[in-house]
């Protein structure tokens, strides 16, 4: 990059308080040669510069008072930082082609929010912010050990830990109750068991509405029951084995998913659909008997103060240990009803595809 | 080529030019779909068009361009009209390339507008609904308009002797 270019950078992220102002003499000092003409001259830029742009990608999630909150907490930070955030929300359809369209093309935000795949799926193509995790997570007395696995690849962070958060099964108690039966806490069989059981598709009452699309809850999901059945999208070394090493224990694990659609039948028509209109809505219209889902449905309905919400329960059979299968030998399939996630930021790289 | 093959290559190329993040972006981006289109829609059109008038334009001292400009252009009129339509809205209702190529709020096209009322995982169907009606009144708006244009073309002379 031509000496101007690389001045202008430097006095942007001056102004933005993205660098000390001695490292930015030093960088200067190398770049102009020491001479006190183009120090004067890098001083002029500097404080000539509008205010440095910081283009922030974030999700837009089902909880919205959460997405405000976010973006009041960037507002603040970015006014104390002297820069202006450009925000762009995306939600599930659409994050992943617009991220990866733009890092092919060499035009990726500056910082991104990442899901609990992100930081993995994107790695090559993000910041090492090692230094940086590791200083925020000490300052606040470590990370979660699953958030950290979320983030922390061979002891690289590609991610900066943001929030933790669980999901599960939310089941409809009451149904339960009718019929006698207790809360479920493995999807194979207790689920499947319990769906038929108070399932009643003459009334669109369906025992399990859980999507398999794009959205995070069909990501949740789909992990689990991969590494419950042994398999994994990756192997211990971190490259892709979705259909070659842990083809056998993953074709088992999407043969369950299947059954619970085609063969058990207790999923509700259109659930293979891509707008996941068989989640959480549906569950707070009463159409399902469990579902899968965050705790936004949990907190989504107790916030709205819905009939259904005192109805409910959240099956705590444990924690799925969000380990690769290499770590947690399995002898039987089960897979629990509940999982955990990390958010993360992450700051992709500016070059182009790496 | 359908554009999710294409608009990775297409946003490399944008950026390159340095329209990314702009709607000269897009106006450089969509011919790579409406002329294609546009061009297999007029080449039928530009068929039905006797030859020998344009040999005739040319016989009376028009040069080939000339015989095009004056007589087979607007013969074409309503096809070039009908084209140009289907084109515009083409453009009008896409909707990836949009998305991906363009990420200030305040540059956003309709569609990738109307996209802000899904939320998470949750469809906003009354807001996406009422939200897409309104997006095809000028659409709506156009086609009235030029239809009656469209129509004269095409029945311009036809009870002529």
């Amino acid at each position: 990059m031509p000496t101007g270019p690389r001045l202008r950078s430097l006095a942007e992220q001056l102004d933005g308080g993205m660098i000390a102002r001695r490292e930015f003499v030093r960088k200067s000092a190398i770049l102009t040669g020491g001479t006190a003409a183009g120090l004067a001259v890098l001083r002029g830029m500097a404080t000539a510069q509008p205010k440095t742009k910081l283009r922030i990608w974030l999700f837009k999630s089902y909880v919205t008072a959460g997405n405000d909150i976010l973006a009041k907490h960037v507002e603040a930070w970015a006014k104390e930082r002297n820069v202006e955030p450009e925000f762009d929300w995306a939600t599930f359809g659409d994050r992943e082609q617009k991220f990866v369209a733009a890092i092919e093309a060499g035009n990726p935000p500056d910082v991104a929010e990442m899901n609990y795949q992100g930081p993995m799926r994107y790695k090559a193509a993000l910041r090492d912010e090692t230094k940086l995790a590791k200083d925020l997570a000490a300052a606040r007395g470590g990370l979660l050990p699953y958030a950290d696995r979320v983030v922390q690849f061979n002891g690289q962070y590609f991610g900066i830990a943001r929030l933790a958060f669980g999901g599960g099964l939310h089941v409809r108690k009451d149904l339960l109750a009718e019929k006698g039966l207790k809360m479920p806490k493995v999807y194979d069989p207790d689920v499947i068991e319990v769906a038929k059981k108070c399932q009643d598709p003459s009334k669109d009452i369906w025992g399990f509405g859980q999507t398999l699309n794009r959205c995070d809850d069909g990501n949740g999901f789909m992990q689990n029951i991969l590494w419950d059945y042994g398999g994994s999208a990756w192997d211990k070394d971190g490259k892709p084995a979705l259909a070659t090493a842990n083809l056998k224990a993953n074709m088992a694990a999407l043969q369950f998913a299947i059954d619970t659609i085609q063969k058990h039948k207790v999923q509700p028509p259109g659930v293979m659909g891509w707008n996941d209109a068989s989640n959480n809505e549906a569950y707070m219209a009463g159409k399902l008997v469990t579902t899968n889902n965050g705790a936004s449905l949990f907190y989504a309905m107790g916030a709205k103060k819905h009939p259904l919400f005192a109805r409910s329960g959240i099956a705590t059979a444990r924690w799925s240990r969000s380990r690769a299968p290499w770590w947690r030998p399995r002898s039987a399939p089960s897979a629990p009803t509940l999982w955990r996630g990390c958010g993360s930021w992450a700051a992709p790289s500016c070059r182009a595809r790496p | 080529m359908p554009p999710s093959i294409l608009f990775i290559p297409l946003y490399a190329q944008i950026r390159t030019m340095g329209l990314a993040d702009s709607l000269a972006g897009l106006v450089a981006a969509y011919p790579s779909f409406t002329v294609p289109f546009v061009t297999w829609l007029l080449m039928g059109y530009f068929g039905s068009i006797p030859e020998e008038l344009e040999e005739a334009a040319m016989i009376d001292g028009a040069t080939r361009f000339g015989a095009f400009r004056r007589i087979i252009l607007p013969l074409a009129a309503p096809g070039v009209l009908a084209a140009g339509l289907f084109a515009f809205t083409q453009a009008w209702n896409e909707f990836l390339y949009a998305l991906v190529f363009i990420s200030d709020v305040k540059q956003r096209t309709l569609p990738v507008g109307l996209s802000t009322f899904i939320t998470g995982d949750v469809y906003g169907w009354g807001y996406l609904m009422a939200g897409a009606v309104l997006t095809t009144l000028p659409v709506i708006a156009v086609y009235t308009y030029l239809q009656r244009y469209m129509v004269e073309g095409l029945t311009a002379g036809s009870v002529k002797g």
